[in-house]
This record gives C-alpha cells, sequence and structure tokens, in this order.
C-alpha cells in the first residue's frame, strides 16, 4: 500500500470520489431534489426582484409569513449567476467535509491512515448525502461551517484564530436557525469545565462567552415571534416522522460501530478538549431534538458527522489492535476489506438515499404554470408543495415550511387523509375546505402514500385528468 | 500599575456620569410606565380588574355567576381598593403607574441599604424597568401591582425601624390572596433573623387571626386534583406575561457568581430566593416576585462584567452589550405587545352579545363570561368553587371528547347554553378543526354558529326545551 504513505494524495481522491459522485447524481438531472430547494429558488428570485428576501408568500399555504436567516440564499443568489453555480459550487462546499473531518480526526489522533478511513466514512453518510446532494438549502453552508468552530474552539487559546472563529460564528448565526446547535454545545461544554474535566484559559473564556451572548441576541431577536407563538419548537411540527430503523440505515453501520466505540475510547482512554467539545455537540443536538428545536433528519446529520471524526479514534485502535494480532501479516487485505466495508454499507446507501422528482411529472406542472388559470389552488403532498408554487406558480395547500404556516398539523393530516382514503366524499370535503381546484400527483406521491393511482379518480364526473399527474376537480 | 489604575477609576467615573442622572432615569421610568397603556388605548388588561369590578358590585354572600353560582368567598382588598375607585375610570390607570413610580423608590431605597454603591444602584434601577415583571405589575391593573408595593414597604419599614407599620403592610398582603401571605411570611421570618421576634409573631397572629376567621366564614377549600401549572409561565422570551427574561437570568447566575464571593454574608437573600423559587411551583404567578429578586442578581451580575478584567477588552465591552441589550429587548417587546393580551376587542365583542346564558369555555376566559354578565362552567378562582376538581375534569371531557352524547350529557349538567371557542384554544387544546370539542361543534347541528369576530366563536347549544 504504497499509496498510504502519500496521505493527501489519498485524501485529495476522497475529496474527488465525494465531488465526483455529488456532481454527478446534482447534474444528471435539471431539477433539484426537494421541495425546499425550490423554495430556496423562490427566496433567490425575489433577492434578484426586490433585494430582499421573501417574507411573506400567497402561494405557500394560500398566504403565509415566513422567518428565516437570509445570508445562505444572498450567497446563493450570487452562486446563482454562474451557469449551474448552484448545483455546482454548493457540492464543493459540502465536499469539503472531507478534509475538515480529515484535520480535525487527525488533530485528535495524530494517525493519518485512521483518519484517512474517517474521512472515507464521514464523506458518504447515506444521511447527509439524501439532505445535501442536489439541493439548496442553508444546511449544506451549515455543515462545514459548524464543525471548523468546533475544529477552531480548543485551539482558541492561541489567539490566532479568534477573529476567524467569531466572524464564522456570524456567518453561521446569519445562515441558520439550526445554530442553536452552538448554544447547546457551548452549554453542555462549560458544564464539562465546571465538572473540571479540563482547564480553559481566560482568554478563551472570554471568547465562548461572548460567541454564546451573540448567537444567543441574534436568535432571540429574530425568532422572538417564533418563540412566543410555539415555545422551543423551532421545527414548526406538533409530531415529526420517526422510523428508529431508517435512521440507522441512514447513518450508516460502519460510522455507527465506530462513532460510538471512538466516544467509549474518547472518554475513558483519551483526555483531550477536542473529543469533549465534539461529545458536548451531541449532547446538545440531542437536547434539541428531543426539545423539537431541530428537524429530527438535519440533527441527525449533524450528529453523524460529529461520530465521523470520533470513529478515527476506533479505527486507530482497531489497527493498533490488529498490529499485535497475526492479522498484521495480512494488512494490505484488510485495508480492502475495510474499503469494501464502507463501499457496501455507506456509499451505496448514500448515492441510492438520493431522491429525485420524475422530469415528466415536473413537466406537467410546466403545463399547469402556462395553462392552467393563474389563481387556482393545487393539492399535492406537503414535500411537492414548494414545486407547485415554484414551477407551476400556483397556490398550495402546504408545503414543508412549517414555521409560522397557518394550521401546519391539521393541513397535514387534511393532506394525508385526501391522498389516502378511497372515499370521494371526505376527499371533496377536504379539497372544498381549502378552495382546491387541482391536484397534483407525481410518482413521488404514489410513492409517499403507497397508492397506484388516485384512489377515488376514476369518476370523471367529477375528476378530469388533464395530464398524466394533474386532475381538476369538476364536481 | 498606577496608569492602570488611573484608566479604571476614569471609566467608572465615565460609567457614574453616563448612569447617575436621577432625572434621566425617572424620565425613562415613567415613559416605560405610560408607553403601553398608550398602544392599548386605555385599554385594560388581564382578568383582575375585570374580577374586582365585578365582585365589588356583589352583596357579600353570594356570587350567581361564577361557576353558575357560588358562595362568595374572596379575599377582599383588591375588591374593597377597586370598589373605591368606582366611577372613576381613570384611576385604574393612574393608580398602578404610582404604585409602579413608589416601588422604584423604595427599590432604590432598600437597595442602598444594602450596597452603597451607586452604579449598582443604577444598574439595578435601569435592569428593574425593563423586567418583564415590573412592566406586567405596574402598567395593568393586576393585584401583584399592590402585593409588590406593600412588600416592599414592609421591608423598607423593618429597615428604617417603625416595625409596628411594617407589619401591618405584610398583614395587608395576606388581604390579596393565599400565596402573597405565605410570601410576606417568608420575607419577614428572614428579616426577622438575628432580631427581635416579637414582630414576627404579631404578623404570625394577624395572619392567624385572619386565616381563621376566613376559614370559619368558608370552610377549609376543596384541594385541587388537577395542575394548571406550565414550565412556558416561567420565561417572558416563551410567552409569560410576567416571566423571567431569558438574558436576566444568565445576567442573574453571574450575579450569584460574583455574590458567591463573600460566601454566606446575602445568605437571607439566597433564602428568599429558594422561597420564592418552591413557590412558584404552587402557583407560577409567584415567579412574578422572583422575578424582582432576580434582577437585583442581574445587575451584580452586569457589575461582574464591567469590572473583571478581560484579555480582549473589546470583547468585554461587546458582551456588556449584548447581555443588556437583550434585557432591554424584553422590555420592549413587552410594551409592543401589549395591546396583545387578553381580553381582545373580539372576546368582549362576542361574549358581550348574550347575557344571562351560561357559557362553556377554558378556565381562563370564565371571568370575562362573568364580567359581561353571564354565567360560566368553571374560572380561575378554583378555591372555594363548588365541586371545582369534577368541573375540571368534565371540561378536559368535553374539550377532548368527539362523542356528541358524552359532551351533550356534560353540557346539559351545567345548563350551558353557549360555548365560547378562542383562537388560543384552537392553538393550545387541539391540532386540528376536526379534534374533540371542534369536531363535535362542526357536525352536529345542535351547534349553531351565533357570533364570530377576529377568530373568537360563540356557539349557541340548540336544546329543544
Amino acid at each position: 500500500m504504497g499509496l498510504m504513505k502519500r496521505p493527501n494524495l489519498l485524501l485529495l481522491l476522497i475529496f474527488l470520489l465525494n465531488l465526483g459522485i455529488r456532481l454527478y447524481l446534482s447534474l444528471k438531472t435539471g431539477s433539484f431534489s426537494s421541495g425546499e430547494s425550490y423554495f430556496s429558488l423562490r427566496v433567490i428570485e425575489s433577492i434578484f426582484q426586490n433585494g430582499l428576501p421573501m417574507y411573506y408568500d400567497e402561494l405557500s399555504f394560500s398566504g403565509r409569513n415566513y422567518v428565516y436567516m437570509p445570508l445562505f440564499y444572498y450567497i446563493s443568489s450570487i452562486f446563482s449567476l454562474i451557469p449551474l453555480g448552484l448545483k455546482i459550487i454548493l457540492q464543493v462546499i459540502i465536499s469539503s467535509l472531507t478534509f475538515i473531518i480529515y484535520y480535525f480526526s487527525y488533530s485528535i489522533t495524530n494517525d493519518k491512515r485512521s483518519s484517512l478511513v474517517a474521512a472515507l466514512i464521514g464523506s458518504f453518510i447515506p444521511i447527509t448525502y439524501s439532505l445535501t446532494v442536489n439541493q439548496v438549502m442553508p444546511y449544506i453552508l451549515f455543515l462545514p461551517l459548524i464543525l471548523i468552530i468546533y475544529f477552531l474552539i480548543p485551539g482558541l487559546d492561541e489567539k490566532k484564530h479568534v477573529n476567524l472563529f467569531i466572524i464564522l460564528t456570524l456567518i453561521l448565526v446569519l445562515t441558520d436557525a439550526a445554530s442553536f446547535v452552538l448554544l447547546f454545545t457551548l452549554l453542555v461544554y462549560s458544564l464539562f469545565v465546571f465538572l473540571d474535566y479540563f482547564k480553559i484559559d481566560r482568554l478563551k473564556k472570554e471568547i465562548l462567552m461572548f460567541v454564546f451572548f451573540l448567537v444567543l441576541i441574534i436568535n432571540f431577536l429574530v425568532f422572538k415571534g417564533v418563540l412566543v407563538e410555539y415555545g422551543l419548537n423551532l421545527t414548526g411540527h406538533n409530531f415529526q416522522d420517526f422510523n428508529f430503523l431508517e435512521i440507522l440505515y441512514l447513518i450508516g453501520l460502519p460510522l455507527l460501530i465506530f462513532g460510538i466505540s471512538g466516544i467509549y475510547y474518547g472518554l475513558t482512554k483519551y483526555h483531550d478538549e477536542k473529543i469533549f467539545v465534539l461529545i458536548s455537540a451531541i449532547l446538545g443536538i440531542m437536547l434539541m431534538i428531543t426539545l423539537k428545536m431541530i428537524n429530527i433528519k438535519e440533527g441527525v446529520g449533524l450528529l453523524s458527522i460529529c461520530l465521523a471524526v470520533l470513529a478515527a479514534i476506533s479505527i486507530k485502535k482497531t489497527y493498533e489492535y490488529l498490529s499485535m494480532t497475526k492479522f498484521e501479516d495480512v494488512k494490505p487485505v484488510l485495508n480492502i476489506f475495510f474499503i469494501i466495508m464502507i463501499l457496501v454499507l455507506s456509499i451505496i446507501p448514500a448515492v441510492t438515499s438520493v431522491n429525485y422528482f420524475n422530469e415528466k411529472d415536473l413537466n406537467d406542472l410546466e403545463w399547469a404554470r402556462d395553462n392552467v388559470y393563474e389563481k387556482v389552488v393545487m393539492v399535492s403532498p406537503a414535500e411537492e408543495g414548494s414545486l407547485i408554487t415554484y414551477i407551476a406558480n400556483k397556490t398550495n395547500v402546504i408545503d414543508e415550511i412549517f414555521l409560522l404556516a397557518p394550521n401546519p398539523d391539521e393541513r397535514l393530516e387534511d393532506v394525508n387523509t385526501a391522498f389516502g382514503t378511497w372515499s370521494e366524499s371526505s376527499a371533496l370535503r377536504i379539497f372544498k375546505k381549502y378552495n382546491a381546484t387541482y391536484i397534483y400527483l407525481s410518482d413521488f406521491g404514489k410513492d409517499r402514500y403507497q397508492i397506484g393511482r388516485l384512489l377515488y379518480g376514476e369518476n370523471k364526473q367529477c375528476f378530469r385528468r388533464e395530464r398524466e399527474s394533474i386532475y381538476k376537480i369538476v364536481c | 500599575m498606577v496608569r492602570i489604575n488611573n484608566a479604571l477609576e476614569e471609566n467608572e467615573n465615565r460609567f457614574t456620569k453616563l448612569f447617575a442622572k436621577k432625572n434621566i432615569f425617572y424620565i425613562l421610568a415613567i415613559l416605560i410606565l405610560v408607553l403601553p397603556v398608550i398602544i392599548r388605548a386605555g385599554e385594560l388588561k388581564f382578568e383582575d380588574y375585570y374580577f374586582f369590578e365585578r365582585a365589588s358590585s356583589l352583596d357579600f354572600g353570594k356570587d350567581d355567576l361564577s361557576y353558575s353560582g357560588r358562595d362568595f368567598s374572596y379575599y377582599p382588598l383588591g375588591i374593597l381598593i377597586t370598589e373605591f375607585f368606582k366611577g372613576f375610570s381613570l384611576a385604574y390607570l393612574i393608580i398602578p403607574f404610582l404604585l409602579g413610580l413608589m416601588s422604584l423608590a423604595l427599590m432604590r431605597s432598600i437597595f442602598l441599604d444594602f450596597d452603597e454603591d451607586k452604579n449598582n444602584l443604577y444598574l439595578f434601577s435601569y435592569l428593574m424597568i425593563f423586567s418583564p415583571a415590573f412592566i406586567y405589575c405596574f402598567t395593568n391593573y393586576v393585584k401583584e401591582g399592590f402585593i409588590v408595593t406593600l412588600l416592599l414597604a414592609g421591608i423598607y419599614f423593618f429597615l428604617r425601624k417603625y416595625k409596628i407599620i411594617s407589619v401591618l403592610m405584610f398583614f395587608l398582603t395576606c388581604l390579596f390572596g393565599f400565596y402573597s401571605g405565605i410570601i410576606a411570611l417568608i420575607i419577614l421570618i428572614i428579616l426577622s433573623i438575628n432580631e427581635k421576634r416579637k414582630y414576627l409573631y404579631y404578623l404570625l397572629s394577624l395572619n392567624a387571626i385572619f386565616y381563621f376567621y376566613y376559614i370559619y366564614m368558608n370552610g377549609l377549600p376543596e384541594l385541587l386534583n388537577f395542575n394548571v401549572n406550565n414550565i412556558k409561565n416561567y420565561l417572558f422570551d416563551l410567552g409569560s406575561p410576567y416571566g423571567l427574561s431569558f438574558f436576566l437570568i444568565i445576567a442573574g447566575i453571574f450575579g450569584f457568581r460574583r455574590l458567591w464571593r463573600e460566601k454566606y454574608k446575602y445568605y437571607k437573600v439566597y433564602l428568599v430566593l429558594i422561597g420564592f423559587f418552591l413557590l412558584s411551583f404552587l402557583d407560577n404567578k409567584n415567579i412574578i416576585y422572583l422575578g424582582f429578586l432576580i434582577t437585583v442578581f442581574g445587575a451584580y451580575g452586569i457589575e461582574f462584567f464591567i469590572k473583571t478584567k478581560w484579555e480582549g477588552e473589546q470583547m468585554k465591552i461587546l458582551t456588556i452589550l449584548i447581555i443588556s441589550l437583550g434585557i432591554v429587548f424584553s422590555g420592549v417587546s413587552h410594551i409592543i405587545l401589549s395591546n396583545s393580551f387578553e381580553p381582545g376587542n373580539g372576546l368582549k365583542e362576542v361574549v358581550n352579545s348574550v347575557e344571562n346564558e351560561t357559557i362553556f369555555s377554558y378556565y381562563s376566559y370564565g371571568i370575562y363570561i362573568n364580567y359581561f354578565d353571564n354565567r360560566n362552567v368553571i374560572d380561575s378562582n378554583f378555591h372555594y368553587a363548588p365541586d371545582v376538581n369534577e368541573r375540571f375534569i368534565d371540561s378536559e371531557t368535553i374539550f377532548s371528547s368527539r362523542r356528541l352524547d358524552k359532551t351533550d350529557e356534560i353540557l346539559k349538567k351545567y345548563d350551558v347554553t353557549y360555548i365560547l371557542i378562542t383562537p388560543w384554544m384552537r392553538k393550545n387544546l387541539w391540532i386540528t378543526d376536526e379534534d374533540g370539542l371542534l369536531f363535535v361543534l362542526k357536525y352536529n347541528p345542535l351547534f349553531e354558529l351565533v357570533k364570530s369576530k377576529g377568530g373568537y366563536e360563540l356557539w349557541k347549544v340548540n336544546r329543544e326545551e
């Protein structure tokens, strides 16, 4: 394994592999992979038109307000000036996680080989793939930023990174409401300091205190109304879909095994502040998920990245253990075995986790934009609501942005009933409730509700099929 | 070293000049006390006024509207004061304002007894006028405004050795309610440590006489089997009108750290803090008193930041600025939100559209229902209410049940003729508009929507005679 002697080259190869796969998956279609991406495109359009992000939308939920941090959309609007800029540059940004994970792991383990394996695992986490490939959302900028911030915390006493740390924190706060995670991380971190797990010097204490208050006040100023209305529940949901097995699959088995054992070794064998920063982050994220302050999938995505860094510890331990056994002779074979295992258990699930909307269905929405009266209300599954507003330029009943939306849980339940029921009268009652005159049922919707067609769509007197995925309600 | 000391002194002088302008402080305080009243165009918010005003017109003996008829068993002082000013409605706006100014003067005077540092006094005073508890108590006609002023007067006179007057002030608080009496006792017990106890015994005797008389007249109240407390009530930033500001809590934690340097010197303050905190578990509204105390700690927290030497001086200034802004932001939010508290115009109009009817709603709207001459099934005056536990369970059943027979049976039991639904109820009691009672109302001809405004709905129960 001569390559092992050139870790930087290997690291570059992992980065290029990650970026290559991401770009392939993103560029093979002209569309984006989530409703939230289409929401971002509308915000970017609004920035171009008015110079400001969109804070009121008459099409979403038949009219609603938004509250979000604007910086990501401004940055993306600059990227969008370049052809395919949004697809390419955002993937380059998120692929940089490979380098960050590597250097973070290396700073803990001081071992290039295990850090490389950690970078490989961390680059292909299925859940981050599903959340970031072919997407335009703040989370893409948020993930690398927060990991760099965590990386910088232990070295703050050396003064040289102080400005960078504060600037990155400011960017992070203005990028995504998930920056609350930094607050919780700092709270748990200060608990570790208080319990004398490690000592920090005065300058670092001051900087962290300042950053804590900075993050807090900016979030309070922006989300004050939300906190009053929803309490700490910043997702806007009263309940979140949570499938434990799906989450396990999306984290990936190698990461889970090495990550958790990394926490164990980190706590028992190492006494490194960097490990405590990551463990603080993990505990903080778990607390936020419990308090519904962060979307479960986004929380687990961030958790996985922290686990990836910690995984380097247990990978190093595994190599050390193997070198003491007879397996030492078959080390190259073991390396290959590792790579195959990661390939099968991480890269394949990662690649297959990316969701695509059917091009034909999107064409139907374009047809609706040109041929259907502008002010109609169109029902679709929540995940496709932003496609209705962006592509078809029609009013939707529900979309993915729940925060500050009117009665989101009620609407979600109604839409689920409307698509899942056999009862035409129940469905019509719901359509009437929201003044909906068109239904959009794409392949995605059919999968989502596990139906082959609109269950009550046979009644031609009530439902006229205008396109493959678009029905007009005529009764 | 000399130069450093000089620089520190210079800073401190600048700091003093900036804050210690008594006139500016009082002008700002007056502005804060007046602005919410202007914003809500002189409307009276929160239930205390509406309860006192109606109760003051009742004969001592029977209340026919609350719980559709109950014995008059209310604490008398708020009612008597309200009755005294009847016909002079401006008084209900002026009284909280005057109480606010009086309390500020008392607080400042008491504070100076413990700490002669003028800078700390001004820090404390500025934090106080921006605290949600202060704005809630002294820009609204609520009993807590009277209680806080009386408690402060009690402490003030105790410290000035006018102990009989002090005991009298403390005693008056127990005429506003059970918990205020307990709070007065806690304060006097702690003030009496290392002092002659006879004044404490006076208060104990007076309180005992009052409570015995009260129990003799009304009997023992039914113990409540339910709990209406909510963790959200603790924090203003989560929507509680009298909760603690998050930034004030943080400053308070640092203030505690600063005071703890002197270990047990302030143990009396710590004991009061613990007492108030425990009482807030029994009734969330007691968090108001804790809010006033936390402000003292908050002031020392800011002082801690100012006086501690930091490696990064700019960072220190920015941190202090952020915390102060956070605290000011809570106060300003309270002022801006002052028109959004109940009762809003929608509620008044909807409830006032009928008269002499029995209206069922969430308990927190009961007093407003009574104010407009209608009977309620349950309201927030739980103590001594007839069958209060049963009524609470029945209310919960109505809210959650989608079965008409069950709902109708309970409505018949209390002779309910109307049902009031509010936006708050829709948001907090149900997830969709087909949950529980909303389902029953929507799909049954027995109920008819007769009045609706701003999300407030009045549904008539169309029962055949």
